[in-house]
């Protein structure tokens, strides 16, 4: 029998860490589950925060806290700035406001062929990930 | 056998982030941790990147610190606290831009009274926003009255250089005085506080100081370190000449301030130091001035002013947004500030152009001077004339009073 292959070989794994570092240092198991978190981290890492790369961050917060016009410009920023990563070929992202007063951030990446959407959302000013790390196994919504 | 000598400078160099976060790489893979694969931007390099930048600082820290004990190598607050802790040395602090400003009455009001005391009356550069406070009491009659114009002292409310301001720039009067108009008819300048090079002189300066022979050094400590005979302010003086030997019994001195004259009290100041009247002992239990070993005459007195006259022709390009006369202002400030610092008795030439050598302002380091004014409002500079050279003897200092003129030069190939 054939195992499924994975899109991302896993070369060098990085720390597990979300917003934090994980309790016991674990390292990610995939090469998925590093770009998600890596993906999280350009959206909200302000741009030229991250001294180890001062050419990527959106800082997402100002942008979905800001004007009209902010919010209209926030996929292309989105998908200019996650295109710069060389694991992803392209991405489209979608902003919608919900009856609630949030905001729902859907980023469809296409990695080698394949479209992984990684969902977002934005409420009462704190800027969330959705079940986006399922460890050895592509992430929910994948088609 | 004893290694070569390296000089401490290079011994205390701390290394740069880069290298930092390279050597913390190179000893993370010879540990068979592949931090030289670690993606860019990723969090375990990000930690290494933000650990780089945190040892980097310390080793600033730790170089700073060590280089705080050499005088050669000390700087900024490091140095100010080797001056005062083993010198004995304070810091000069810096002055304010001092100059005189002239009212002109055209109303039929009169302007005298506690009102219009010394400190009462605010004037303002409106191009700067400095503001400057008299110094003198104000005694304005009515237009006609042969009092309506009065010329008295002026002072910038803040300190250093930043209320420099050529002739005329200082125009508006912000203390409500109907029909009265001003302006400053000289340059209105002060000084910052020492550089890191004057301050270490300033320390090799007060080790003359503890001599009772009198070195020059001990006269530069005392010029230095005088106070206003009235005020009791620091000396806005920043130019002096001390005669080369005193074998002859007499050592002469000559003061200049940024504007050229000192004020009269800062001279008294630097005297009494220089005699030791009053001098006391610093913090640290050196003697305070009397430089002035028995048996010597010291001669102190003002620099002779001289007018450094005539129109410089700046020809440069006029970049876009900028005009002439934001660029002749800039060059005017410029060759205020050459000359506030220029030597008293100038400098000597001797080269192609001056074979028989010439002594005193030369012109060419006035273009000079004007060139890097244009050069800060992105003007390219292409050549001046109008200037000629001021010779000056010893005991007289150069005083701005150029007129500058802007020559456009336009290029095909802008």
């Amino acid at each position: 029998m054939t195992q499924p292959v994975d899109p991302f070989l896993l070369s060098t794994p990085d720390v597990v860490c979300f917003d934090d570092v994980d309790l016991m240092g674990a390292e990610c198991t995939s090469e998925l589950q590093v770009l998600e978190q890596d993906v999280y981290h350009v959206l909200i890492q302000s741009l030229g925060s991250n001294p180890d790369d001062l050419e990527r961050g959106i800082g997402i917060e100002d942008y979905l806290s800001g004007t009209e016009s902010d919010l209209q410009a926030l996929p292309a920023i989105i998908d200019a700035q996650l295109k710069e990563d060389d694991r992803i070929d392209d991405s489209t992202t979608t902003v919608t406001l919900n009856d609630d007063g949030s905001y729902s951030v859907d980023i469809a990446i296409s990695v080698s062929g394949t479209v992984y959407n990684l969902p977002f959302a934005y409420s009462n000013g704190v800027f969330t990930s959705g079940n986006l790390v399922n460890p050895g196994t592509a992430p929910n919504g994948s088609t | 056998m004893p290694s070569p000598l390296v000089p401490i400078a290079q011994l205390l160099t701390a290394p740069t982030q880069p290298q930092i976060r390279a050597m913390l790489v190179t000893l993370l893979v010879g540990l068979n941790v592949p931090a030289d694969k670690w993606r860019k931007g990723g969090s375990l390099s990000t930690i290494l990147t933000v650990a780089s930048i945190i040892l980097n600082g310390t080793a600033i820290l730790v170089a700073q610190a060590i280089n705080g004990f050499f005088l050669p190598l000390a700087r900024g607050q490091g140095l100010v606290n080797l001056a005062f802790y083993l010198y004995g040395v304070t810091a000069p602090q810096p002055t304010q831009a001092t100059g005189q400003f002239t009212f002109v009455n055209s109303g039929s009001g009169v302007f005298a009274g506690p009102s219009y005391a010394a400190g009462q009356v605010i004037v303002e550069d409106p191009a700067t926003g400095q503001t400057y406070v008299t110094t003198d009491n104000l005694n304005i009659g009515a237009f006609g009255s042969g009092t309506a114009s009065q010329t008295v002292g002026i002072k910038c409310q803040q300190f250093g250089t930043i209320g420099n301001a050529n002739p005329g720039d200082i125009d508006e009067i912000v203390t409500t005085m109907v029909g009265v108009t001003g302006s400053n008819p000289s340059p209105v300048i002060g000084s910052d506080g020492l550089s890191d090079a004057a301050l270490r002189s300033l320390c090799l300066a007060s080790l003359g100081a503890r001599s009772v022979r009198g070195p020059r050094g001990a006269y530069q400590y005392a010029i230095q370190t005088a106070t206003n005979a009235v005020t009791g302010a620091p000396v806005n003086i920043n130019r002096w000449y001390i005669s080369p030997a005193s074998s002859s019994g007499t050592v002469t001195i000559y003061l200049a301030s940024p504007t050229g004259v000192p004020d009269a009290n800062d001279v008294a100041g630097v005297i009494a130091n220089i005699q030791g009247i009053g001098g006391g002992v610093s913090p640290a239990g050196i003697p305070l001035g009397g430089a002035r070993p028995g048996g010597v005459t010291a001669n102190t007195s003002a620099a002779a002013t001289v007018n450094y006259t005539g129109t410089a022709v700046l020809s440069c390009s006029l970049p876009s947004g900028v005009t002439q006369a934001q660029l002749a202002a800039a060059a005017a400030t410029s060759l205020a500030a050459f000359m506030s610092t220029y030597d008293i008795g100038g400098a000597t030439a001797q080269d192609d152009a001056n074979p028989g050598g010439f002594t005193g302002l030369l012109a060419s380091a006035a273009y000079a001077a004007c060139a890097s004014g244009v050069a800060t409002l992105g003007a390219t500079f292409y050549g001046a004339k109008g200037l000629t050279d001021l010779a000056l003897s010893l005991g007289q200092v150069a005083v701005d009073n150029v007129t500058i003129q802007i020559n456009v030069i336009v290029t095909s190939n802008p």
